[in-house]
């Protein structure tokens, strides 16, 4: 049975539909529930960034590694969680940071869906020669580590904004290829897309009229779990040096630089590591539970 | 049995070629590897020198051949950084990797497979939202955190086992710990999802109703069935113990491979970055074709001949 057929039988079950029903699915677990909050409020937050009080390439060496405080100087914002070697504080850069991240992420994540998913369709309904070179081009990109290709890559063409788009895209594509291939070699075979074929419906018809919609929720979920990979990816290269050059605060950077202070700025190493951890956490909770509200029959 | 092995051998081969072929694709995307080499300030005699010595003047197809007869005969020319041939330098340094890697797996599965097996069987109980809640975190925390936690915990706030250095076995506690902290997500999640779809299996009610004991049933009965799965994640997780290797060894100055391709990669050493790459592809693929076989030892039903 299709997806959607499915998802018809659960709507009728439940009389709700649309944005209520999905609202009341998340209102009912409430991990998820909270993971939304969670990553709204992420999301204003790095939206905002700029407008916190504090500006985070303000140097001021008299706050050299300060610990995270509520007190304050007259007129002036405390520093919440603590100052960086050079006084920056903690707080405004790591807000840079995160819109940083999610900047990097959704839009590697969209370079390599559109990749994949355009590929992995094309390779799973023609089949064929163009099948055979996609896929032992995947295999061929799963046998090396992602950091590894992602690290070989950059020593090439050099760490900047574009380039690590670039990166995460190259190695990001394989998972959406390989999902939607499998998913389109089964749709292709269901009887819908049979009488479509029989009653002399053109392969492009067939292709985004018949099959596409069958496909589309794999893809929603594989967007949303392949989301805090590439954030973590893309935090793991800053990490290494290999990511977007500093000045640029990131927060694989600033956790790198935290490695020199470890026996007197804990709060270096602690902060940006749950920042990240967070919005990873949210984006999976969403794509687990977007998987099993889509279409529980899916495992990926 | 022969023709299998040598069928997937011959698919490795393959695999391999192609690796090599985006690993050249790679480097001269960036057009002229020799700028990347040299200094910005070197003349543009040293460039022109330098370019012939390589042979980055020839045709791609030339470059190409010349390349992946190199790599047929394992050579890749010298570091740029220690003039070392690239590929004895690599070499040396696998032991230390594979000491990490392999003991990371092993904790990793002691830990993830009893875990999830738990997890499976108490389904829907406290141990088991505690499995499932690791797995879950666990995805979700990026290495070199985790790494970094434990050098402050068990380093710094409480300094009983020495932050960084290689030598002695209290050196290898710290790295093996946090690759196998990273791991033991997914190995718990594939064993419980895995141990829930045997566990109605009428098999199982049989082998209960012969008299075994439940310990009996769940370990040789119920663990050995579901074990394909396992295997098939043991050796995905292959990737992410060496991809993870770079960044723990980085951190905990463990001199392995990860190190020697993070250090290569910062400081665009060509030749290292290429033998590197090269040698944890033929190895990935390696244990991988091994694994297709210890299928057929787990369950005499996938066999190929």
């Amino acid at each position: 049975m299709g997806s959607r057929q499915q998802r018809n039988a659960n709507r009728s079950s439940d009389s709700r539909r649309g944005f209520r029903r999905y609202a009341h699915m998340v209102w009912r677990q409430k991990r998820v529930a909270a993971a939304h909050v969670l990553l709204l409020v992420i999301l204003l937050a790095a939206a905002l960034a700029d407008l916190y009080p504090i500006d985070a390439s303000r140097l001021d060496l008299s706050l050299h590694l300060e610990p995270p405080t509520l007190s304050h100087k007259e007129g002036e914002f405390p520093r919440l969680l603590g100052t960086d070697p050079l006084g920056r504080d903690l707080l405004a850069r790591l807000l840079q940071a995160t819109r940083l991240s999610l900047y990097v992420g959704v839009l590697a994540v969209a370079v390599a869906c559109g990749v994949g998913t355009l590929l992995g369709l094309l390779a799973g309904f023609i089949g064929g020669l163009l099948d055979h070179v996609v896929m032992r081009i995947a295999d061929a990109l799963l046998a090396l580590p992602f950091v590894v290709l992602a690290i070989a890559i950059v020593a090439a063409i050099g760490p900047s904004f574009m380039n690590i788009i670039f990166v995460l895209g190259l190695t990001g594509w394989v998972t959406f290829a390989r999902l939607v291939r499998a998913e389109v070699l089964r749709v292709r075979e269901m009887d819908h897309v049979e009488a479509a074929r029989a009653i002399g419906c053109s392969q492009w018809r067939l292709l985004f009229v018949h099959v596409w919609p069958q496909v589309v929720g794999l893809v929603l979920v594989t967007i949303t779990l392949t989301l805090g990979q590439m954030i973590i990816a893309e935090a793991t290269l800053s990490f290494l040096g290999l990511g977007i050059p500093p000045p640029t605060p990131t927060l694989g950077g600033i956790l790198s630089n935290a490695q020199t202070y470890f026996f007197s700025a804990w709060w270096l190493v602690v902060f940006p590591g749950i920042f990240l951890v967070v919005i990873v956490l949210c984006a999976n909770l969403i794509g687990d539970f977007l998987r099993d509200y889509l279409d529980p029959r899916l495992k990926l | 049995m022969l023709s299998y092995i040598l069928s997937r051998v011959f698919q490795g081969l393959l695999t391999v070629l192609i690796v090599v072929t985006i690993v050249f694709v790679v480097l001269n995307l960036s057009g002229d590897p020799i700028r990347l080499m040299l200094p910005p300030t070197a003349s543009a005699e040293d460039v022109a020198a330098m370019r012939e010595a390589f042979g980055f003047d020839r045709p791609l197809v030339e470059q190409y051949v010349k390349f992946l007869r190199q790599v047929l005969r394992l050579d890749f020319g010298r570091s740029i950084q220690t003039r070392m041939p690239a590929t004895e330098q690599v070499l040396m340094r696998f032991p230390a990797t594979m000491l990490l890697a392999f003991s990371s797996l092993l904790l990793a599965a002691l830990i993830g497979v009893p875990l999830g097996v738990l997890a499976a069987v108490n389904r829907g109980k406290v141990l088991d939202g505690l499995a499932v809640s690791i797995s879950l975190i666990g995805q979700s925390i990026p290495v070199f955190w985790i790494a970094l936690i434990l050098i402050l915990l068990l380093g710094v706030f409480w300094p009983i086992l020495p932050p960084s250095g290689y030598g002695t076995a209290r050196h290898l506690i710290l790295p093996v710990l946090t690759i196998a902290l990273f791991l033991i997500a997914g190995i718990t999640r594939v064993t419980r999802t895995s141990m829930i779809e045997v566990l109605p299996q009428m098999y199982l009610t049989a082998a209960r109703a012969k008299g075994l004991s439940e310990k009996a049933v769940i370990v040789k009965h119920a663990l050995r069935n579901a074990s394909i799965p396992i295997i098939t994640q043991l050796g995905l997780q292959l990737r992410f113990v060496l991809g993870g290797s770079v960044v723990v060894e980085s951190i905990f100055g463990w001199p392995g491979l990860g190190q020697l391709l993070a250090h290569a990669a910062y400081e665009r050493d060509y030749p290292l970055v290429t033998a590197t790459t090269f040698f944890v592809a033929c190895l990935i693929i390696g244990i991988n074709i091994l694994l297709d076989m210890a299928y057929t030892i787990a369950d005499p039903k996938v066999r190929f001949w």
